[in-house]
C-alpha cells in the first residue's frame, strides 16, 4: 500500500485523466505497461500533482527519444542503479 | 547480464562498453563524491563518444529520482519482469562521506545544453519545483534540496541552495526526511513520514518534499559529474 494518496487511473478525471491520457500514448516498449493496463506505480506516485507528473516525465521521454545510447545500454544503466539504491523499480 | 546484475553485481563479466557504463552508474548513484576523470576515461578508452558520456550520467542520475521517489512513495512495481527481485537489505549502511573540506567542485566537462531537449525539460522541472509557494513554501523547498544536496556531499549546490539552517521542528523534520532519502533511500517506509504529518504536511505536501529532495539528488549528480546545468555556468569545458 503506498506511503501517500495515489490516484488510479479508473479514478482519474479532469487533468489528471488527461496526464494520464498522454502519457499511455507515448511510444514504448511493452514491457513498460503494466499487465492491470493503468498508470505504471511511478507515474502514478506523481498523481497528486498532474503538472509535475508531466514534466518529470517530459525529462525521461528526452532521454529516450534519441540513440546516443542504444535501449539495452540505458537499461543498463537503469538496472546497476537500482541495484545500487536496492530499489526494485 | 541483467540477472548477474540483480544477483551478483560485484561478478558481473561483460564487454568493455558495457563494463564503463556499469562502473560509471555504479559510482555515480552510489559514492557520487568518487565520481571523476577515471570514470570518464574508461569511458573514451571503450569507445564511447562524450555524447553517449553525458546520455549516460543523465540517466543515471534520472533514474536516482525514480528510485527514490518509488522508495519514498512505496509504490508497488507493477511490471512484469523475468529477473529476480533485487534482494534488500534495509540495515545496510550508506557509506560515510568525506569530511565537507575534501568534498569536490569538479569543473564543467559536460554542458546540459549540448542535450537541448533535455536541459529545457531538465528547467522546466526545476522550475516548477522550486518556484512556487504552495504547499511548501519557497524557503523549505531550499532547506529540502540544501539537505540533499550536503548528504551528497554536493558544495557547489549546497553553496546555491544556501538559505539558513532549519529552526523550528518542521523544518528540522523536513531536512531530516531529505537527508534520509538521499543516504538511504531503502530504509524509507510510512512511519518516517509520521513526523511530518504531525508537523501538518498532507499528502500533497509529502509530494513536494519527496519531489524536491529526489530531484536534487539528481541535480547534485549531474554536478558532480562535471555537468554545467546551465548555459554561461561557470567551469571550464574541456
Amino acid at each position: 500500500m503506498p506511503h501517500i494518496r495515489v490516484i488510479d487511473s479508473d479514478e482519474a478525471t479532469g487533468e489528471l485523466a488527461e496526464a494520464y491520457r498522454a502519457m499511455a500514448e507515448r511510444p514504448m516498449p511493452s514491457v513498460y505497461r503494466p499487465p492491470h493496463g493503468g498508470a505504471p506505480g511511478i507515474i502514478r506516485a506523481h498523481s497528486l500533482d498532474p503538472v509535475l507528473l508531466r514534466t518529470t516525465f517530459a525529462m525521461s521521454a528526452s532521454l529516450s527519444t534519441d540513440a546516443t545510447l542504444s535501449w539495452p545500454a540505458r537499461e543498463l544503466i537503469n538496472a546497476v542503479t537500482s541495484r545500487v539504491n536496492q530499489c526494485l523499480y | 547480464m541483467a540477472r548477474a546484475i540483480v544477483e551478483t553485481p560485484d561478478q558481473v563479466d561483460c564487454d568493455p562498453v558495457s563494463r564503463a557504463l556499469f562502473d560509471l552508474s555504479l559510482v555515480l548513484s552510489d559514492e557520487p563524491w568518487r565520481f571523476g576523470a577515471g570514470e570518464l576515461e574508461a569511458g573514451r578508452a571503450a569507445g564511447l563518444s562524450d555524447a553517449a558520456l553525458l546520455h549516460a550520467v543523465v540517466q543515471s542520475a534520472y533514474f536516482n529520482y525514480l528510485n527514490r521517489v518509488a522508495d519514498a512513495t512505496g509504490i508497488d512495481f507493477d511490471y512484469e519482469s523475468p529477473l529476480p527481485r533485487i534482494p534488500i537489505d534495509r540495515a545496510r549502511d550508506p557509506h560515510p562521506r568525506p569530511p565537507p573540506a575534501a568534498w569536490p567542485r569538479p569543473p564543467a566537462v559536460f554542458a546540459l545544453a549540448d542535450r537541448p531537449q533535455t536541459a529545457e525539460r531538465f528547467t522546466a522541472w526545476r522550475q516548477l519545483l522550486f518556484d512556487r509557494d504552495q504547499p511548501l513554501t519557497r524557503r523549505d523547498r531550499r532547506l529540502v534540496a540544501r539537505a540533499a544536496a550536503l548528504a551528497t556531499c554536493d558544495a557547489a549546490g549546497a553553496d546555491a541552495l544556501a538559505t539558513g539552517e532549519p529552526t523550528t521542528p518542521r523544518e528540522h523534520a523536513l531536512v531530516a526526511y531529505a537527508d534520509l532519502l538521499s543516504r538511504a533511500p531503502w530504509r524509507l517506509g510510512a512511519a518516517d513520514l509520521a513526523p511530518l504529518r504531525a508537523a501538518g504536511l498532507d499528502d500533497r505536501a509529502l509530494l513536494d518534499l519527496i519531489t524536491v529532495a529526489s530531484f536534487q539528488n539528481t541535480a547534485s549528480r549531474l554536478t558532480l559529474a562535471g555537468v554545467a546545468l546551465d548555459e554561461g555556468e561557470a567551469g571550464s569545458i574541456a
